[in-house]
């Protein structure tokens, strides 16, 4: 097997200060007295190999990195030191519905989101209503998407990335919405994905959907990589970690 | 690019730095498009008239500052409707274009701090979308130029190289503020105020000669200015724009633009941790 994604060594930290000086005035007046910042150390030091075909999972408490790091792997967000790398066609699908706007039709957000990711040209037409009849939307393809329901929203969205075909698929949060019957139709594709050989990573707090899906999980905690290997080992290792930080703070309080 | 991913292609791949995917859309002209023509059709939904209103905006005010200026201010100028209508468009396209361009990057926040894209798109889609409206208003004119009688000359062939340095000077401002504005969102208030100081510092409304010789250097360093001066002499009087000064307004333009593009590369990189 042969690395698709390559992390060394990567650090980001956020400057978040205490008071947003967000106008000119008040940062030339805050020159006069030592502002004070949050440095927020998103990720210190994270380094990771993805191989081809895999399904990863990144698991973590809220703010422990997960996110930042998909970001990075996207190309969003510069790390401020160590490298990141990847090859193949990359897709990312951060926020669903994103892009899409309540004032367009279904197949015009479509077709905007698809001008986004990059689907080739020549089979542009055919794609946006392989997306649509995906997501089982066909009937609506002509209505505002400001009518449709947040569920339908999140299957466009999902149905729309995967007509772009891509090596690699980012997904952050997105296994745990859409009805039962679409998310059996998500398990399918995520079988033939697999045997497509295709390499998919995923952030996500549904640990029951994590276990039955990925070859491999990382766990994240503070920023940095906590250990990464089986599904259930890794889970288990994730609910003692939860277990261990309330009992801290149960003493502390 | 090779569109078919089979499995085996990925490792023939060259290896790439995530943060430059964005560069490597083949379909970046249908992109800008694609947002421009959204965004157009966006702004006139729920209205009866849609896109006509686009028209009417700049009728209604050419006919206000008509009124006001001939019969309260007693301006004196030749050919003033067809002075007047061009003066109001072209400022119409630079105030439009630069005030959605410098706020581009952050209306579009949602997109681009999700989706890997080339953030200089949502930029230049602003300005093609108030280059819409502009391209009906030119219209428009032209029309009126007809109607009222007013002569094409040879010189009309400046006016559409004056256009482009408006045009350029739009899309460089937007470029230098958009992701200061991203950072600091004085830049936003501050473009106003600079806006509705520049319609009165600018020969809109009189012309440069009304302008007394001790201010009239408020005319020559205003690059706005400079090219609705002489678009206005090479399309409604039918003179030559002088070669020196018409030379020094395209550097001007340019250089403005060449710098927007330079401060945008420098920072677009750290405006998805602002946004």
């Amino acid at each position: 097997m042969a690395t698709v994604i390559e992390l060394r060594d990567v650090y980001k930290t956020f400057q978040i200060p205490h008071e947003i000086h967000t106008t000119l005035a008040e940062r030339v007046l805050s020159i006069l007295r030592p502002t004070s910042y949050e440095r927020l150390e998103a990720l210190r030091g994270v380094s990771v190999d993805i191989e081809q075909g895999e399904f990863v999972g990144l698991i973590g408490r809220n703010g422990s990195g997960k996110s930042t790091l998909l970001k990075i792997m996207a190309g969003l967000l510069v790390p401020d030191s160590g490298t990141c790398r990847i090859r193949g066609r990359m897709c990312e699908l951060l926020e669903l519905g994103l892009g899409f706007n309540p004032e367009l039709t279904v197949r015009e957000n479509v077709a905007l989101y698809a001008s986004i990711l990059g689907y080739p040209r020549a089979d542009l037409d055919a794609r946006i209503h392989g997306a649509i009849e995906y997501a089982d939307l066909d009937r609506f393809k002509d209505v505002k998407l400001k009518s449709l329901s947040t569920g339908m929203h999140i299957r466009l969205g999902f149905a729309t990335a995967l007509q772009a075909n891509s090596d690699i698929l980012l997904l952050d949060e997105i296994l745990a919405v859409g009805d039962s019957e679409f998310q059996e139709k998500c398990m399918d594709t995520f079988r033939e994905l697999k045997r497509d050989k295709k390499t998919i990573v995923l952030v996500s707090h549904d640990l029951a959907q994590v276990e039955g899906f990925c070859d491999r999980v990382i766990l994240f905690n503070e920023g940095h990589v906590v250990d990464s290997g089986k599904p259930e080992l890794i889970i288990s290792e994730y609910k003692h970690l939860v277990m261990d930080t309330r009992r801290v703070k149960t003493k502390v309080g | 690019m090779n569109e078919t991913s089979s499995a085996d292609g990925v490792l023939d791949r060259p290896w790439i730095d995530p943060s430059s995917r964005s560069r490597q859309r083949s379909n970046y002209a249908s992109l800008i498009l694609q947002f421009a023509l959204k965004d157009f059709k966006i702004r006139y939904t729920h209205s009866v008239l849609g896109y006509t209103w686009s028209v009417i905006n700049p009728v209604i005010f050419f006919g206000l500052y008509y009124i006001v200026a001939t019969n309260f201010l007693k301006v004196e100028i030749p050919k003033y409707p067809a002075f007047l209508l061009l003066s109001v468009v072209m400022w119409n396209f630079f105030f439009e274009g630069s005030s959605r361009g410098v706020g581009s990057l952050l209306a579009r926040a949602d997109v681009l701090s999700k989706m890997v894209m080339p953030r200089e798109v949502v930029v230049y889609s602003a300005l093609l979308s108030a280059g819409l409206t502009f391209a009906i208003n030119l219209l428009v004119l032209m029309l009126l130029l007809w109607m009222t009688g007013t002569e094409l000359t040879m010189s009309a062939i400046f006016f559409p190289l004056l256009l482009g340095n408006l045009i350029a000077l739009t899309l460089g401002v937007s470029l230098l503020l958009s992701p200061i504005y991203v950072r600091f969102h004085d830049i936003g208030y501050l473009w106003n105020i600079v806006l509705q100081v520049g319609f009165w510092m600018t020969p809109i409304l009189y012309s440069e000669l009304n302008v007394p010789e001790r201010w009239r250097w408020i005319v020559w360093w205003n690059p706005v200015a400079r090219i609705l001066v002489d678009s206005r002499r090479s399309l409604v009087y039918g003179l030559f724009p002088g070669t020196r000064g018409f030379v020094i307004t395209t550097l001007y333009s340019i250089g403005i633009l060449l710098l927007g593009i330079f401060v945008f590369k420098r920072l677009q990189a750290k405006v998805a941790d602002y946004l």
